[in-house]
């Protein structure tokens, strides 16, 4: 059931009745159900997988908090090392669940090829919706448990709802439990103005995904389908898109499910704070995908930065090579790490691995040659506290990020590199004037459309760096309110990108 | 406060209704063709709604089918004539469903006496376009959605489809549309539909077959079960027989099941059914509606199985039209031409079989004074003979302008009985002219107003009945020789060789005719724009038909 379909809208708005209608200690029930009912119309053999999961973090979680309970005061050595065998023990369990969805089919298929001589059909291999999310969800559930932030939970009902609540299974936010699940397990009365803001929130999301993601997605694919042939002026033009779209997609998604939770008195956690204003590669992973960047920071960054290992490797290079570099390997090997893994959780193709390496070598260098970055501002005399520089850091940083999309559109090194050469060597900057580029999947009319909407975007974005957007659309009088909601809805059912005659475009960040 | 909730979201939800049928209604295409080129569409959303202009009791008899029956059947020649109020309520390819949900549309508001189908689509599995016609004229409502449930039903059959949803909400499908919108979307348009249904075209193209090479072509075409292919390949000889049925033209179950649904619901509202077909001239080799014996044979056998009155008008009765004359595409189709004459049989056919009455309607009458206009407009546009054209003009000089002027030579072809007719329509110094000389002539509200010939050249310039003329005659000896006739500032001459006439109505302040005959040829050869008299048809009808909204 695709978030931008007919069907989601009408089944969000039977849940929201049913939530509303029954008695609030039935609302996490209903909520489970139609979480469960959501996921099988992808396919009841996805449960497996995700039934699977949580009876593994559910009875690890216990089985340690047991340990806890039982060690009132503090646990000896040898059940703390049991509760960490657990732990670790449980968590690749999970990351096995996550390993074999993304890489099973060619590791089997490889084996099989391997032991049989290639004389195997192709491995029946599930591809499982949404494991991405819910894998690292019960990851982080269980290190919370383990390291006594968040206590297990006893009803697995509820745990798995925390694991599939139907909105985040797609496309995230990657909850922690111990915000999420309490806000589940409450009981929640209506509210009008969290109607209104949640309903305001719907529409945004739809906006920025049916008129202006999915409408650049035509015009990125039938370029990027034809990266050996099309001038390097419109792969740029595409690539630029094609951040946007990437942006209004993902961002999207996230203002439907936030905004649906918010109707529902559910808070999910923010995962994007209008990261093309940031300023530098570190700020953008600030705010573009914040859960995941959180995500691998706490359970990844941290325990490896703070590891003994680490900071015994660190003190025989500081004494090798100087505190400076002693520093440098305590940033170094945790980041390299991150972004690794980051690339790969997107995908295991070289592509994302490339990715990732790219991220993390611009992260790693701001923070390795900040003094030398500084030293070489001062002696350019750049202000840079002036506004020309802020700008200047915003083009500079949103180009990196349209760099890396460039290695992630095309889903292949080889035309990624093909993409680099055709703008560096055939640009051929008269195609921005030639009418050329209304005759690549957008027509005159839906060119100037997309540019306009990315002003709105742009714009909407400028008022909620001010402040909330929302708040002062309340505070409005009640025409003018509803004028913005009817041009919002009919904006999105006139321009928007659906129905039949358009492929129906799913979300991209569902593929991870 | 929860009142006060309610009440918010009712008031919000009603406006927003209004609004979002409002721009459905702007985005969807009502299948109107305007310019009319193209026959397959029709006044679909004109011929749907037009029936609400009669009342309960001002329709004794309905037709359904397809393209056949909108070209072929006219309303107005049958109350003409006999009196008959009757309505054509068919559409392009409309499916036998179709014709099944129309009817039942038009019992809610009617009860006609007399139901007449057109068995051609009775052979066809019709593709969904056709469908949607209809279906994006129909109101929302409980008939729209079971033709949609048929409707996705036979997609699944032929594997297309568009969804329930974008059915029963057009704008699902057609929002992209908004890219043509323009400010011509937001005009007033003619909804009113004088012709109750009839599709007028003028428009001649002879059909190169007879009957009997319709006949003999259906019988090579059921005779080929099998042939025989002889190759060389390499030297190597071989002959291979096919075995293949080339024509079998059958009844589909689903349009013979509507069919009988069809029967049965004239029989709940006391109706009678009658199954037609409008002849054509053409062979199934190249044309799949083509009428065949075989398929009459066939639609007879299920006349006489379900008890119902058969009329073939083209294989069981006398020939009733020309097609070399009433035809406007190869026999296809016919013309208005041709309607009015099938609809003179049928008329008669209708009262002997007591399947309708005579009766009178102010209505009917005013509609019939429009429908005489544009009749006769057509007969004018399609007059190729000088002499009755000349005397068609004369007909019609007490409401109409005649604006000529002459081009290069313009007298050599001319008769002392050419001279006569032109005399008596009014022009005094057409032989006064010398070999190339130039001439102009305007005749309006029946006198002549303005002639001149010259051997130099006539430029004329007025306001008649409230229009801007400019004409120009240019001596055939001079450089750039020609003629020009503008009305309103638009050119409307052939400017070709010989007399260039145009004439414009009154009433609507609009041109009805150009043409160039070509009076240097004793043959006087006729020249005209067909594709413009479309057009100039289109709009005197809307002219004469517009009521706003």
């Amino acid at each position: 059931m695709n978030l931008a379909s007919a069907f989601f809208v009408l089944f969000s708005a039977a849940i929201i009745f049913l939530y509303y209608s029954f008695p609030r200690r039935f609302q996490w029930l209903i909520l489970t159900l139609a979480s469960v009912m959501f996921y099988a119309t992808y396919g009841i053999e996805h449960f497996l997988f995700v039934i699977l999961g949580t009876v593994i973090a559910y009875f690890a979680a216990r089985w340690i908090q047991s340990i806890y309970d039982a060690s009132e005061g503090g646990a000896p050595a040898e059940r703390k090392t049991e509760a960490r065998s657990i732990l670790l023990w449980m968590s690749a369990a999970l990351a096995l669940l996550l390993i074999y969805a993304k890489v099973g089919a060619f590791l089997i298929q490889g084996i099989a090829n391997l032991f049989f001589g290639g004389r195997t059909a192709n491995a029946p291999i599930i591809s499982v919706l949404g494991i991405s999310y819910y894998t690292f969800s019960l990851l982080s559930y269980l290190a919370d448990v383990y390291w006594k932030k968040d206590r297990a939970e006893t009803n697995f009902l509820r745990l798995l709802l925390f694991a599939i609540y139907f909105p985040k299974i797609l496309q995230g936010p990657i909850a922690r439990h111990k915000d999420l699940a309490p806000q589940l397990a409450q009981e929640h009365s209506f509210h009008y103005q969290e109607l209104c803001f949640g309903l305001q929130l719907m529409l945004w999301g739809y906006f920025k995904k049916m008129v202006i993601a999915d409408r650049l997605a035509l015009f990125v694919n039938t370029v990027f389908g034809n990266v050996t042939g099309e001038s390097g002026a419109h792969l740029l033009i595409a690539s630029i898109f094609g951040a946007f779209q990437l942006y209004c997609d993902f961002s999207g998604c996230m203002d439907i499910i936030g905004g649906f939770s918010q109707i529902l008195g559910l808070r999910l956690e923010t995962n994007f704070n209008h990261p093309f204003f940031s300023r530098s590669a570190a700020e953008f992973w600030r705010r573009w995908h914040i859960t995941l960047g959180t995500w691998f920071k706490d359970y990844i960054y941290m325990p490896l930065a703070i590891s003994p290992k680490l900071i015994g490797f660190s003190k025989k290079v500081r004494e090798r090579f100087g505190i400076r570099a002693g520093r440098a390997v305590m940033t170094v090997i945790p980041s390299a790490v991150v972004w690794i893994l980051t690339g790969i959780w997107h995908s295991v193709g070289w592509s994302y691995i490339a990715w990732g390496i790219y991220w993390g070598i611009l992260i790693i260098s701001s923070t390795v040659f900040a003094p030398e970055l500084k030293k070489l501002t001062e002696a350019l005399h750049i202000n840079t506290k002036a506004g020309s520089w802020k700008v200047f850091q915003m083009v500079r940083t949103f180009s990196l990020f349209v760099i890396s999309r460039i290695l992630t559109i095309p889903g292949d090194l080889n035309r990624s590199v093909q993409v680099f050469q055709g703008i560096l060597t055939r640009f051929h900057p008269e195609h921005f004037f030639d009418g050329s580029l209304y005759t690549l999947g957008l027509d005159r009319p839906n060119f100037i459309l997309a540019i306009v909407c990315i002003f709105i975007l742009w714009a909407v974005s400028m008022l909620q760096e001010r402040g909330p957007v929302r708040e002062r659309i309340a505070r409005s009088n009640i025409v003018f309110r509803w004028m913005i909601y009817y041009t919002a809805f009919f904006a999105i059912v006139i321009f928007g990108i659906y129905g039949p005659g358009y492929d129906a475009a799913s979300f991209v960040y569902m593929q991870y | 406060m929860k009142r006060k909730f309610i009440l918010k979201v009712l008031i919000f939800m009603t406006i927003g209704s209004i609004q979002f049928g409002w721009i459905q209604k702007l985005l969807t295409p009502d299948w109107n063709d305007a310019g009319l080129t193209n026959i397959a569409i029709s006044d679909t959303e004109r011929t749907i709604h037009g029936i609400d202009a009669l009342a309960v009791d001002e329709l004794d008899v309905v037709f359904f089918g397809s393209s056949h029956v909108y070209c072929g059947v006219s309303p107005m020649e049958l109350y003409k004539n006999y009196g008959i109020l009757s309505y054509v309520m068919a559409t392009a390819q409309q499916p036998v469903a179709g014709s099944y949900f129309l009817l039942e549309k038009i019992y809610e508001t009617h009860c006609p006496q007399t139901v007449v189908l057109d068995v051609s689509t009775m052979f066809s599995e019709v593709t969904l376009p056709y469908w949607r016609y209809i279906l994006d004229n129909l109101e929302f409502g409980a008939l729209k959605y079971r033709m949609a449930k048929e409707y996705l039903r036979a997609g699944m059959a032929t594997g297309e489809s568009d969804g329930l949803f974008s059915v029963m909400f057009p704008i699902i499908k057609y929002h992209s549309r908004w890219v043509g919108i323009t400010k011509d979307n937001f005009q007033p348009k003619s909804r009113n539909l004088y012709t109750n249904g009839q599709h007028m075209i003028n428009r001649i193209v002879s059909s190169p077959y007879s009957i009997e090479d319709v006949m003999y072509e259906t019988q090579m075409l059921s005779d080929y079960h099998s042939g025989m292919l002889t190759e060389s390949a390499d030297g190597v000889f071989s002959q291979n027989t096919i075995c293949e049925a080339l024509y079998t033209p059958s009844v589909t179950e689903e349009n013979l099941k509507f069919l009988k649904e069809i029967r049965r619901l004239c029989e709940e509202h006391g109706s009678r059914l009658l199954l037609i077909k409008i002849p054509t001239m053409q062979v199934p080799q190249w044309y799949e509606p083509a009428w065949t014996p075989v398929k009459s044979s066939i639609i007879s056998s299920i006349a006489a199985d379900n008890n119902l009155l058969f009329l073939d008008m083209l294989y069981g009765c006398e020939p009733l039209v020309s097609f070399v004359t009433d035809t406007l595409d190869w026999g296809c189709h016919l013309n208005s031409f041709g309607a009015k004459k099938i609809s003179d049989y049928l008329g008669g056919y209708l009262l002997e079989n007591n399947l309708a009455e005579s009766r009178s309607s102010l209505l009917y009458s005013e509609f019939l004074q429009k429908y005489e206009k544009v009749y006769s407009m057509m007969e004018l546009q399609t007059t190729d003979v000088f002499g009755e054209y000349i005397d068609m003009l004369r007909k019609r000089k007490n409401d109409s302008t005649i604006l000529i002027a002459a081009a290069d030579d313009y007298i050599s072809g001319l008769t002392p009985e050419d001279y006569g007719l032109l005399k008596e329509l009014g022009l005094e110094l057409i032989d006064q002219g010398g070999g190339r000389d130039s001439y102009v002539g305007v005749i309006s509200e029946g006198k002549t107003i303005y002639e001149a010939v010259s051997d130099y050249e006539i430029a004329y310039q007025a306001e008649i009945a409230n229009v801007d003329v400019e004409i120009h005659s240019r001596n055939g000896w001079m450089k750039d020789p020609g003629a020009s006739v503008t009305v309103d500032r638009q050119e409307y001459a052939m400017s070709q060789i010989g007399l260039n006439f145009v004439v414009y109505d009154h009433e609507t302040g609009l041109v009805i005719d150009s043409v160039v005959f070509n009076t240097y040829d004793m043959a006087k050869y006729c020249s005209r724009d067909y594709a413009r008299g479309i057009l100039l048809l289109r709009d005197y009808e809307s002219a004469l038909c517009f009521d706003g909204w």
